[in-house]
């Protein structure tokens, strides 16, 4: 087992990585007056402590539905400007970021869903037994979409209803949204040529241009879908250019980079996890376990609780399918079990444990500046009204 | 009690629980590492 940890401890470099970068210049575009001015539009809808915590969550929901990797920066930085709308009306904050964190139960089954994603491409690993299983009948059939708009519906008032009374209220601290000093402007005379090239727009719109160009042949020439490193290169070259010089661009990097020191540490030991689960055999014991006892009615559900156990462990969503997959599809195809169904399990199973487990919870806590213990509580209450929703959903549809 | 209540109640429960027993993320992630090399 130590040889599995060991040998598994930096096999999420490159996902880390890319993780920091979503961080990071999600961070670096809320810092433009554009986006700024966005984020400040939608925080204004709330203005009561319960509209706050579900607004929140809603747009969790619809953001991470379309990409996960956007809704999670996105509402990590709404939530933050929610907070600092609502400074002193009394609004609890470790429950606010906890409400944008539960709308992160749906991610697996929108756009950007690993597993029923991954089945629909081609040479995929399953290709040979299961063929290619369209979106149509994963993530656009009723046990893709019902329990999301479910959870929709009634997941932002349940987090919103658990507000607690003046008295228990914690506000947001303002060292959390410190406006950054303004540093005097010199005057481009007195400029050495070193300075005037950093505080000159031309070097920025250049580079931000090109990279505007791939993005263009990206999507509209190679026909490539939305991945994280499209999304990070879109975000980064936006930044570029609506921060206008490259000096703007550097401080906000610099200040945005403070909000990965959690990841860049914590990831390593997740990944030494999963090398222990994958390689010792341990997670396809657990899938093998609830395989052994399932009928073809039950085996969705059960596929569905095995990954929530599983996804404690081996949080990534395409780790997880890929340790699961073939046990969970294989003990389908021996009781005559729905493919689709069990594809699904896996993914709603996936995400449905993140709300007690703090892997995705990172960058959002990074930017919030909070702890896990101040919101898991809270995150409780969804894991256990989603677990409720998705499992009666997966019996009935 | 409401419905509301119940769930205010509750919420407060398990977020004093979380506040007292939930370690930060860097030793959950330490302990999670300690009970996959046990079960393992």
């Amino acid at each position: 087992m130590i040889v599995y940890m060991g040998d598994g401890f930096w096999s999420l470099l490159a996902f880390a990585m890319q993780m920091c970068l979503v961080l990071m210049t999600g961070h670096i575009l809320a810092q433009t007056k554009p986006m700024a001015a966005v984020l400040k539009t939608i925080a204004k809808a709330a203005n009561t402590p319960f509209k706050a915590v579900a607004l929140a969550c809603v747009v969790m929901i619809v953001t991470s539905y379309l990409n996960w990797g956007f809704g999670l920066i996105f509402t990590s930085l709404l939530a933050i400007e929610i907070a600092k709308n609502m400074k002193g009306k009394g609004l609890h904050y470790p429950l606010l970021v906890a409400s944008a964190y539960s709308g992160f139960l749906v991610w697996h089954a929108g756009f950007s869903a690993s597993a029923p994603l991954l089945v629909n491409t081609k040479g995929h690993f399953l290709e040979s037994k299961i063929g290619l299983i369209p979106v149509s009948q994963t993530i656009f059939s009723p046990i893709g979409y019902v329990p999301v708009l479910v959870l929709l519906v009634t997941l932002p008032f349940i987090m919103a209803a658990m507000h607690p009374k003046k008295e228990q209220v914690i506000e947001v601290d303002p060292s959390v949204f410190a406006e950054k000093k303004e540093k005097p402007k010199k005057d481009p005379s007195q400029m050495t040529p070193a300075e005037r090239m950093e505080n000159s727009m031309v070097l920025s719109l250049i580079i931000a241009i090109i990279g505007l160009i791939y993005v263009f042949y990206y999507f509209f020439v190679k026909k490539g879908s939305l991945d994280l490193n499209i999304l990070n290169f879109i975000f980064l070259m936006l930044g570029i250019l609506l921060h206008g010089t490259p000096r703007n661009f550097i401080d906000a990097a610099i200040e945005a980079g403070k909000t990965v020191w959690g990841i860049v540490i914590q990831f390593p030991f997740y990944a030494g996890i999963m090398g222990m689960m994958i390689k010792s055999g341990l997670a396809a014991t657990i899938a093998n376990w609830f395989a052994s006892f399932s009928t073809a009615k039950t085996l969705p559900l059960y596929t569905y609780w095995s990954a929530g156990l599983i996804n404690l462990f081996v949080p990534s969503g395409g780790g997880q399918w890929s340790v699961q997959g073939p046990i969970m599809v294989d003990a389908a195809m021996k009781i005559g079990a729905s493919v689709p169904k069990v594809v699904m399990g896996v993914a709603w199973g996936d995400a449905w444990t993140n709300m007690i487990q703090p892997f995705w919870a990172l960058p959002l806590l990074s930017v919030a500046k909070l702890e896990i213990r101040d919101i898991m509580g809270y995150c409780v209450m969804a894991l256990i009204w989603s677990g409720i929703v998705t499992s009666i959903l997966l019996l009935v549809l | 009690m409401g419905g509301i209540d119940v769930l205010r109640v509750l919420g407060n429960a398990f977020s004093k629980f979380a506040k007292k027993y939930i370690p930060d993320a860097l030793i959950f992630a330490m302990i999670l590492t300690l009970i996959t090399f046990i079960l393992g």
